[in-house]
């Protein structure tokens, strides 16, 4: 009997099998998704700022710019936290196949939603996205316009300074279809991922239990929807020329 | 009424499964069971291998029962074991599919007969209290709250069919685990061990090879007696402070 | 055989005490040396398994399903009683005690059952302690009810799921022993024989269902905690896996059978719809709390719509027959009282086999919440299975087998005539007599598993035990040798029978339509005879042309199922015996040729207050009869009146 012995494992052991169990790793993705959800959030404020003109958004992007050492700190928690979150994505999912090896003739889904049984697809879209999104307006490497407009050409001439025009960059971004379409796609993949992921942290963290179960089951896809029309609201207003328009 | 099976035969553990047809002429006040006992009487008479499933009380306590109807777990009526069903949720012409509980931890013994033990083995891991026979106090020393006492029954009403696992898209056995964890932990009788039990528990069902919970419900929704999800939400919370709780 | 039901002397209140300080102990340290086999892990064999291995025995346990939680107990609604007296309602050990006797028609120890009366209080105590969720009252202190039409409410309850939070319990006081690998559990492993080695039981037989393995297990005891017989009748509200094999096979190696004919039948059953019936369901007793039970008065009347008859035109027999009792009387005279109306033409079913159970008054009175609250999920099942609404029109209900008083003699300590071979819970006859009374077996088969046994068993293994046998013993490999035999004839039949043959249940069917007709609710000595007949005729067919598929090392239902009706198909015939010889109505057991002019039983003590033990002959060999006069110090044995 493998529980017999009261005297277990030495005490490293213990606590990786602890930190590993599956219940560990579960509220290790929600943990990390939700400081995911937290960045989200605020990243979409930051950006919302589109809206308010050339200044407010530039004064922001040099802003956030001018955090040195911090901005680092911050990028390096992101990574980490993306870096645990896909982790314990990639062990769960294995655990969780390796759990049917056998398929059904069909299973009845009564009670998941669509986007609950792609998580780790709708995950891999938004890995993917990342690395484009960091390569799009982190690193500047993607180009914006078919004739190949330099990223770090786009000036901001103001009376004090002249500073990099990070609004224009967006702009034009936008406008060419391609690049909106994959944001539209992405921020929706996004939206689904957290309406179950969200409801779904707060089952793992043993909130959403009795009278506090509905309202986090609201809450998710609630977020989803506001994350989603938030930060598509962004390309289709370019798109249609509500912004940026000449 | 005539109803067209589909049912997976399988000779042995290791041996490759298949699907398998027949008829049957069914009676609508015939449970599902019945229906299958008729299935196999026919084969019996034609001098062939009768289809083996797992059953004993036949009125939904004992939790043997175990088939994936149509792609439902115990069929489609919510609250109800395969041995409840009645022929009358089906109609003439019918063609149902009938499959065993699909899961690594639950290995296929013949046809539609599984091996549950895996349940067992997590229940000895901590599912119980520690009380010897005759050390008791007496009974009304403790009291305990109607409120508590209900809550702590509907988890304890578990059966351990293990359709849970069958229906969860992990294979996931985490409501049964829950129920266990959450009818002892909510009673005073099973505070004592409670940080043990539910790390023990949990290590087990790990052990097992099931599937993590990713929170679609499915399982209770499949549950014969309508568990909770919110079991589950509970096993998490117990978990979190059981932490690094010595054993 | 040699029957000594070994009562401690004294008055009866003093009598456990007695015995237990007088019963010999076995040293702590040398009691991991004695092995201690128990088949079965329902209330009685869990609990005994659990409580054997704390005290230190070294304890295997075996069951026929996949897991020890799924044994038959699992199946029990009601409760299970206790004379707590925590309504302060008049209860007391000496009036359960006194009801049990009473209730048994008086055929059964008084002994026995004031033990029973005494430790049922202290099984409430362990249950809870384990964590069994039983009802409570808004203060928090555990709630009771009147149940089978006791006058004192000292019924403990957990929804309509007593027998499954019980036995939780029990199966979780297990998991501990075998987590701390003091017992060894052996699921789906059946006992097909047990051992008998110079006189004393030393092991049993087992078939491993998953592989077919045959294997002989030696120990220092044998305790069978093997359930009731009922599926004898094919139909009953026993699992379908219940059986007489474990308690048929002792037999066989010489353990006395005691009152087999002793059966009970339950008055609240959901009728047979059709031939392809497998199994009865029992709806709980308190429904007869409240439902009101009648039939027609008028035949003309039996095609109406219940509702549609007039009050006036109603014959609610029970309340009629008995008016202090009313539909509370007793399972057996319920029963009886329902067959009659039946057999007289009144029944309100396609069958004719059916009475109603009536809601409306309750309804009306109490509100349709209030019986919601109370019945809420035995209507919805009722309905899941009748596809009626019980709310809206009456249930149908019709007596059923559910329960088996009879069993394997015992003595005082739970010990049969073979020295070493224990028997607990259902399997034994002790306590119940010739009826039990409603949430009465739950606490023997706990009594027997917690607080019995512990004490006895020590005391075989102190003062009879005759030291180390192994398996190597030639009395294991005929006993194996023979299981094998068996087991080849039963595969060979269907190569033989070819087109005649037919399943297993075919037979099964069979022989429970004869034992109803002639052993069931009421029997008489020309219908016995008949039944004596063709039992072995119908054996005889059974050993020609009954189909087994398959073979012998694979999970194998149906040959598992074919031994098992082998041995009913032997088994029905010593019932018949016991029923032909016991001339005399009493509790269960009803002679049509002993009766009063209302059809009230007439029992008769002068000829028949003794407990009947059969000794095995020979198959087709009547079996010889033994007795045990039954002595009442503290009952004065009088009619059963519940008028
Ligand atoms: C529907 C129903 C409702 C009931 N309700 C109540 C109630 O409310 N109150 C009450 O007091 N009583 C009730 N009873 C009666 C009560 O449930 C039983 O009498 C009691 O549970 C029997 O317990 P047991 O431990 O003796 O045997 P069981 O629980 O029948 O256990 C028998 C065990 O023996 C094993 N076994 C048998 N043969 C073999 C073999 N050959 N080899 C290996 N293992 C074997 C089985 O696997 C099982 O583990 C009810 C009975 C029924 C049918
Ligand atoms: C944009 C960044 C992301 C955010 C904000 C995010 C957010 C979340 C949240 C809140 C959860 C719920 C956790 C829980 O159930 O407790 C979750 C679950 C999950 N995420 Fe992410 N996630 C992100 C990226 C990813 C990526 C890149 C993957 C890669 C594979 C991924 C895969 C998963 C999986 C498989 C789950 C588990 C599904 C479940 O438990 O239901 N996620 N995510
Ligand atoms: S939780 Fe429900 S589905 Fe799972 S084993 Fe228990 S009763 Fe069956
Ligand atoms: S056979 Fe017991 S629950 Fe279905």
């Amino acid at each position: 009997m493998s529980s017999a012995t009261p005297t277990s494992a030495p005490p490293f052991d213990r606590l990786v099998k602890a930190l590993t169990s599956t219940i560990s790793l579960k509220i290790v993705m929600a943990l990390t998704g939700l400081a995911g959800v937290g960045f989200i959030l605020f990243h979409m404020a930051g950006n919302l700022q589109v809206f308010l003109g050339r200044d407010a958004y530039n004064d922001y992007a040099e802003f956030m710019q001018g955090l040195g050492a911090l901005k680092w700190v911050a990028r390096g928690g992101l990574l980490t936290v993306l870096g645990l979150h896909v982790g314990a994505a990639v062990v769960l999912i294995q655990r969780n196949q390796r759990a049917r090896p056998e398929r059904y003739a069909g299973l009845e889904q009564k009670r998941t939603s669509l986007a609950a049984m792609y998580m780790a697809e709708l995950g891999m879209v938004l890995l993917a996205f990342i690395v484009y999104h960091i390569a799009h307006f982190t690193m500047g490497v993607v180009s914006i316009e078919f004739g190949g407009v330099d990223y770090y050409a786009l000036q901001q001439v103001t009376e004090e300074s002249t500073r990099r025009d990070l609004y224009a960059h967006f702009i034009v971004s936008f406008q060419q279809p391609g690049i909106a379409i994959t944001y539209i796609v992405a921020n929706i993949a996004l939206a689904a991922h957290l309406a179950h992921g969200v409801t779904s942290t707060f089952k793992t963290a043993g909130i959403a239990v009795g009278r506090w179960k509905l309202p986090f089951e609201v809450a998710g896809p609630a977020i989803g929807v506001i994350v989603g029309l938030g930060n598509i609201s962004m390309p289709l207003a370019i798109w249609a020329g509500f912004i940026g328009g000449h | 009424m005539d109803i067209k099976l589909k049912i997976w035969r399988q000779s042995g553990p290791k041996q490759a499964g298949f699907y398998e047809d027949h008829r049957v002429v069914a009676d609508p006040h015939m449970s599902f069971l019945e229906m299958l006992d008729v299935l196999n009487e026919q084969l019996l008479e034609a001098g062939k291998d009768a289809v083996a499933f797992d059953h004993d009380c036949r009125e939904g306590i004992c939790g043997a029962c175990s088939m994936v109807i149509n792609g439902n777990p115990h069929g489609p009526r919510a609250g109800t074991t395969a041995c409840q069903l009645h022929m009358r949720e089906y109609h003439d012409g019918d063609e149902i599919v009938i499959e065993p509980w699909r899961a690594a931890a639950f290995p296929i013994i013949k046809d539609l007969v599984v091996d549950r033990s895996a349940f067992d083995r997590i229940q000895h891991a901590g599912g119980y209290v520690s009380v010897g026979t005759g050390s008791a106090p007496d009974a009304n020393t403790i009291p305990i709250g109607k409120r508590e006492s209900d809550e702590a029954f509907d988890y304890a009403a578990c059966i351990g069919c293990g359709a849970c696992v069958a229906a969860c898209p992990n294979a996931s056995a985490m409501l049964f685990v829950s129920s266990k964890v959450a009818h002892l932990s909510l009673l005073p009788q099973g505070k004592v061990e409670r940080k043990v039990r539910v790390r023990k528990m949990v290590a087990a069902m790990d052990a097992e090879g099931f599937g993590g919970c990713t929170n679609h419900g499915e399982c209770s929704a499949a549950c014969p007696k309508s568990i909770s999800v919110d079991a589950i939400a509970l096993l998490n919370r117990e978990y979190m402070f059981a932490g690094l709780a010595r054993d | 055989m040699k029957l000594d039901a070994k009562i401690p002397s004294g008055p009866v209140q003093d009598k456990w005490d007695k015995a237990r300080f007088e019963l010999k102990l076995v040293n702590p340290a040398n009691k991991r040396h004695h092995k201690v086999i128990i088949v079965g892990s329902g209330l009685a064999g869990a609990s005994a398994a659990a409580t054997l291995a704390e005290l230190g025995y070294d304890v295997e346990c075996f069951c026929f399903q996949d897991s020890p939680r799924r044994a038959h107990s699992i199946a029990a609604q009601g409760g299970i009683n206790a004379a707590k007296n925590y309504q302060n309602d008049g209860d007391s050990v000496y009036r359960l005690f006194y009801d049990t006797v009473k209730g048994g028609d008086y055929r059964s120890r008084e002994a026995n059952v004031y033990r029973l009366a005494q430790v049922s209080v202290n099984i409430i105590d362990q249950c809870v302690a384990q964590g069994v969720p039983f009802a409570r009252e808004y203060g928090g202190v555990l709630a009771n009810r009147s149940f089978g039409g006791a006058q004192v409410s000292r019924t403990f309850y957990a929804r309509g799921q007593t027998g499954q939070q019980l036995l939780l319990g029990a199966y979780s006081a297990l998991n501990r022993q075998i987590a701390h690998g003091k017992v060894k559990m052996h699921p789906r492993t059946e006992m097909l024989d047990l051992v008998v080695v110079d006189g004393h039981a030393r092991g049993i037989i087992t078939r491993d269902l998953i592989t077919g393995e045959i294997r002989p297990w030696a120990a220092d005891a044998v305790l069978l905690a093997t359930g009731g017989y009922g599926n004898v009748f094919y139909l009953s509200t026993n699992a379908k896996n219940c059986n007489v094999t474990a308690t048929y096979r002792a037999y066989k190696r010489g353990a006395g059978f005691a009152n087999p004919c002793f059966t009970q039948i339950h008055p609240t059953c959901i009728p047979v719809s059709g031939d392809y019936q497998s199994k009865l369901t029992l709806m709980s007793e308190s429904l007869r709390n409240d439902g009101r039970v009648w039939v027609p008065r008028n035949k003309a009347d039996l095609n109406k719509a219940p509702k549609d008859i007039p009050p006036e035109d109603r014959y609610y027999y029970l309340e009629e027959r008995y008016p202090s009792f009313g539909n509370l009387v007793p399972r057996d005279v319920a029963s009886r009282a329902a067959k009659k109306v039946c057999d007289d033409g009144f029944g309100v079913s396609k069958t004719g086999e059916a009475v109603y159970l009536d809601f409306a008054t309750a309804i009306e009175r109490d509100g349709k919440p209030a019986i919601e609250d109370r019945y809420g999920n035995l209507f919805e099942m009722y309905e899941r299975i009748s596809g009626e609404n019980p709310y809206k029109t009456p249930m149908r209900i019709y007596p059923a087998v559910h329960y088996t008083m009879g069993g394997l003699w015992v003595d005082y300590n739970l010990m049969s005539n073979v020295p070493g071979l224990h028997v607990l819970g259902e399997a034994n006859f002790s306590d119940h007599g010739a009826n039990r009374l409603g949430a009465s077996a739950l606490m023997q088969g706990l009594a027997d598993g917690y607080f019995v046994i512990p004490y006895t068993l020590g005391n075989y293994i102190a003062t009879e035990y005759t030291g180390e046998v192994s398996t190597k013993h030639p009395a294991f490999a005929r006993a194996e040798a023979e299981v094998r035999e068996r087991q080849r004839k039963l595969l060979e039949i269907g190569s033989k029978s070819g087109s005649s043959r037919k399943s297993v249940d075919y037979f099964h069917r069979k022989l429970g339509k004869i034992m109803w007709e002639y052993c069931g609710m009421a029997r008489n000595a020309a219908g016995l005879q008949k039944a004596l007949t063709q039992i072995p005729e119908l054996r005889e067919q059974f050993w020609k042309q009954a189909y087994v598929p398959g073979g012998a090392d694979e999970l194998n239902p149906w040959l598992e199922k074919a031994g098992r009706v082998a041995d009913f198909l032997e088994f029905s015939e010593l019932m018949c015996h016991d029923a032909l010889y016991r001339d005399e109505s009493c509790g269960g057991h009803f002679r049509e040729e002993h009766q009063t002019e209302e059809g009230e039983a007439v029992r008769r003590d002068d000829e028949f207050a003794h407990g009947a033990i059969w000794e095995y002959a020979g198959v087709g060999t009547p079996p010889t009869l033994h007795k045990e006069p039954l002595e009442f110090e503290n009952v004065k044995l009088t009619t059963r009146s519940y008028k």
